[in-house]
């Protein structure tokens, strides 16, 4: 801390954009960010001229015409709440969430992230038990960018004393997550599927033993739907393909259709009821969570979801991916491709291998996310046109065909 | 107009569906269904308004629906709404230029999140890295930073935490307003940082001595503690400046902003730091950038609306603005004190910061009750456990002398009212009101002679 009167600083006026943002955020987007013009579904034009395609954001898709209609006209009444009145855009989300979320799972709190809904559901799993300081899931997993989603992802607690340790179980040994849930782990948190691990690699066996297990123990079982729903593996909710119901199934952005910060965890009431029935209702909360815009896009993109069937539609983008990809495993620096209805994924050689990739994609104006070790993620949002999914997983397809694929070169772009 | 049939859908629903507590509480206080909102007023389906000073704990600092926020809103809604990673989009260059030219000189790192919470944890996580050999943090005592786990184990209200303990044993409450208590807590160099709310807020709001702010953050800096300042209900000129620690002429480590910042149109918070506390965290042997990076939700139109609301704030000079008109609202309050002290105790303010401090939980509820028949909401504290809650009032910093005036002929008769009523009537009523969550559900409801059927209850 210093005391100094003088308050701000003026930009240097030169500085564009990009260089802006790259100067002041922590963790910024490189370089070679594209500055956005105008974003619809998977195109962004951006203010060069130049067009991108989003296999980065994971989303329902911008540009929607009924999705902002909807919000607009919300936004104009009233978007954030004073709250001190009843909120019929709140009714109509969580009836939506009631219809979208199997049985038991009723009872939705909504708040402004993915990271924040999952986070709502460790507290709840500390409420049930306080004296419990373990929570468990897949070292490296994407959890949100919350203080336990990120000791989950990082393997290693952030806090010296914080409230819930991570327990982090190696991706590639699921049976030992299975036997180390004991009376002293208050959550599991799993994502149904994930860039580099299939829906299938985690068997139906295997989820009756995790199930089997947090009840024999009272530990909360936590599905990270959070990239997976709605819809982006071909159906509404991956969940419905499991044969087991976890205790809260916590969903993210792309109920905010990417344009409103919204997040949900859904339970039974039976769970809710046993950390907040009969206590003053302020015990969990925030100011804007619940918001009638949050809630007017939930109730927007659901209704599309269901109207437009858009997990029909992310089978296609399966099919296709497939297709297009599929033949890239093995042959290159290319070593395995999945494909989750719209949950696709390219594992490379190695690391270097996969930041190379992520660097041609950029290079032919794909937008990706940095890779998770040695795998590059390719999430189109779910209301990309369909020549738009085309044309990204035929770039995608372009790019990982021109690397090598081991040695010192490994992952170079092979050069004609 | 709302039917009986069209409320009492929409009173199961969020019985059923979202918080069967908070929904017994709406229907019992027989809430009518919100409508729209403009400039100081909401306006409830059944045709019924009222002038808001409760405006969600000063979310709605340049009014509803503020015209540049709403139409930066609708432009980014229809042109590029979304924020995909390693993309950049222009509203967030303006409002790191607009936060450039307004923080204090040296906060010039910023990480995005969706919520004060988020970003209060953003700041706890930088501080623990920055400081990895210290393991205490320094609250203040009724201190609110988010009800995140995470938050949870910063806050300084002990009713929040203790369904949930342990937090974890790191925390170290000293009394609001000493500066000295701060000094001997970091003393011995165990702290990693302290959190400080420049004005208390929440029901215990309490405006510190002049130099109180100083007086830790210079303790943190003998110390080589950091400060971080939770700006988040007391930014973008709430207080008459436009920041608090600006009254005593002080520049944090890390400053945290959220609540006023979007207008009341989006969620967003934002962790500002200095470049010297990112760099001392990089040196931790476990940095990752993912470590302190932005939360995945924040989107093209929350920064287009923060944004504009930082244009909207400096254009209008509104922090000039809390500072005229508040004496009018404080001055006032002191007022109201005074003719009635039977049952308030004081009126803190700062700017158009303000509310009553109550004798006691039922005074505080009699009051918001009062005021909300007359047609003025204000920021109850739903905390019916602390000893003397207060009722907050956090006007627009847009609204004018004739609605402060307003207010305050609503309070005045409010108060006539509540003088007839004995003293030992709100305290039995505060034991009741302690107690109502055991209560029988629909107890409440036949109490309160709500016509709502209460088809929630759990199996």
């Amino acid at each position: 801390m210093t005391t100094n009167s003088h308050l701000g600083t003026r930009e240097a006026p030169d500085l564009d954009d990009g260089a802006v943002v790259r100067r002041h955020l922590i963790d910024g987007p490189g370089p070679q960010a594209p500055v956005i013009r105008r974003q619809v579904g998977a195109r962004i034009e951006a203010t060069d001229g130049s067009v991108w395609l989003d296999a980065a954001s994971a989303g329902f898709g911008p540009g929607h015409p009924a999705v902002t209609e909807r919000l607009v006209a919300q936004a104009g009444r009233t978007a954030l709440s004073s709250r001190i009145l009843v909120s019929r855009p709140l009714a109509e989300a969580v009836t939506a969430l009631h219809r979208l979320c199997p049985d038991p799972l009723t009872v939705s709190y909504l708040c402004n992230s993915g990271a924040e809904a999952l986070d709502s559901a460790l507290k709840l799993a500390k409420g049930t038990h306080p004296r419990r300081r373990l929570v468990m899931g897949f070292a490296g997993a994407d959890h949100g960018t919350l203080l336990h989603g990120l000791s989950l992802t990082h393997g290693f607690p952030l806090l010296p004393d914080q409230p819930l340790g991570p327990v982090a179980v190696p991706r590639d040994r699921p049976d030992e997550l299975v036997a180390r849930v004991r009376d002293d782990v208050a959550a599991v948190v799993v994502a149904p599927a994930a860039p580099g691990r299939r829906l299938a690699d985690l068997p139906a066996d295997w989820w009756r033993r995790l199930r089997a297990a947090c009840d024999h123990t009272g530990t909360l079982l936590v599905l990270d739907e959070r990239l997976t729903g709605p819809a982006r593996l071909g159906v509404d909710l991956a969940v419905t393909r499991l044969p087991v119901t976890p205790d809260a199934l916590v969903l993210g952005e792309p109920l905010g259709a990417d344009a409103v910060p919204v997040g949900c965890v859904v339970t039974s009431r039976a769970t809710y009821d046993r950390v907040y029935a009969r206590r003053n209702p302020s015990l969990h909360g925030s100011t804007f969570g619940a918001n009638p815009l949050s809630a007017a896009a939930v109730t927007a993109v659901l209704a599309v979801v269901a109207d437009e069937r858009l997990a029909d539609r992310q089978r296609e983008v399966e099919r296709l991916a497939r297709a297009r990809l599929a033949p890239l495993a093995g042959v290159g620096a290319v070593t395995d491709v999945g494909a989750d209805g719209a949950l696709i994924w390219l594992r490379l050689a190695g690391p270097d291998a996969a930041r190379a990739l992520v660097t041609e994609l950029a290079r032919d104006r794909v937008l990706a996310r940095p890779p998770d070790g040695d795998v590059v993620a390719v999430l189109p949002p779910l209301t990309a046109a369909p020549g738009d999914v085309a044309e990204l997983l035929d770039r995608v397809a372009a790019a990982g065909g021109r690397l090598t694929t081991t040695g010192p070169d490994a992952g170079r772009e092979v050069r004609a | 107009m709302t039917s009986l049939d069209d409320r009492q859908r929409i009173f199961s629903a969020l019985g059923r569906h979202w918080n069967p507590t908070a929904a017994t509480m709406l229907a019992a206080a027989g809430r009518a269904v919100e409508s729209h909102a403009s400039g100081s007023r909401v306006y409830a389906e059944d045709g019924t308004e009222a002038l808001d000073l409760a405006a969600s704990y000063g979310v709605f600092l340049v009014g509803h629906g503020n015209p540049r926020v709403a139409a930066a809103v609708a432009e980014a809604l229809r042109q590029a709404p979304a924020a995909p990673p390693g993309a950049v989009h222009p509203a967030t260059a303006a409002l790191f230029r607009a936060l450039g030219e307004i923080l204090p000189a040296g906060l010039d790192r910023f990480a995005l999140g969706c919520s004060g919470a988020e970003i209060c944890e953003t700041a706890l996580r930088a501080v623990r890295l920055a400081r990895p050999d210290r393991h205490r943090i320094v609250v203040a005592d009724g201190s609110y930073h988010g009800k995140t786990l995470a938050a949870l184990s910063l806050l300084g209200q002990g009713n929040h935490r203790t369904p949930f303990e342990p937090l974890g044993g790191h925390l170290v409450v000293v009394p609001y307003g000493d500066a000295a208590a701060v000094r001997a807590a970091v003393a011995d160099g165990s702290v990693a940082a302290v959190f400080l709310e420049p004005v208390l807020g929440g029901a215990h709001l309490t405006v510190p001595p002049p130099g109180y702010v100083r007086g830790v953050a210079e303790a943190c800096a003998a110390t080589d503690t950091l400060f971080v300042a939770d700006e988040i209900q007391t930014g973008f000129g709430r207080t008459g400046r436009m920041f608090a620690v600006e009254r005593d002429d002080v520049r944090p480590d890390v400053m945290l902003l959220s609540k006023a910042l979007t207008g009341g149109f989006v969620p967003i918070g934002v962790c500002a730091l200095s470049s010297a506390v990112v760099e001392d965290a990089a040196r931790h042997p476990r940095w990752h950038p993912s470590l302190l990076t932005s939360g995945s939700a924040v989107t093209g139109v929350a920064v287009a609306a923060a944004a504009a609301t930082i244009a909207e704030v400096r254009e209008r000079d509104l922090p000039a603005r809390a500072a005229e008109l508040g004496p009018r609202l404080t001055e006032g309050l002191a007022e109201a004190v005074r003719r009635h002290p039977k049952h308030l105790r004081a009126a803190p303010g700062i700017g158009l910061m303000t509310g009553l401090r109550t004798a006691n939980p039922a005074v505080e509820l009699m009051v918001s009750i009062g005021m909300g028949m007359r047609g003025v909401h204000t920021g109850h504290s739903l905390n019916e456990q602390i000893a003397e809650p207060v009722l907050r009032m956090y006007p627009p910093l847009t609204c004018t002398a004739e609605e402060i005036d307003q207010a305050l002929a609503a309070l005045d008769e409010t108060l006539t009212w509540l003088d007839r009523q004995p003293r030992a009537l709100t305290r039995a009523a505060t034991a009741l009101l302690r107690r109502q969550y055991r209560l029988p559900p629909r107890l409440l409801l036949r109490m309160n002679k709500s016509p709502i059927r209460m088809d929630w209850q759990a199996a």
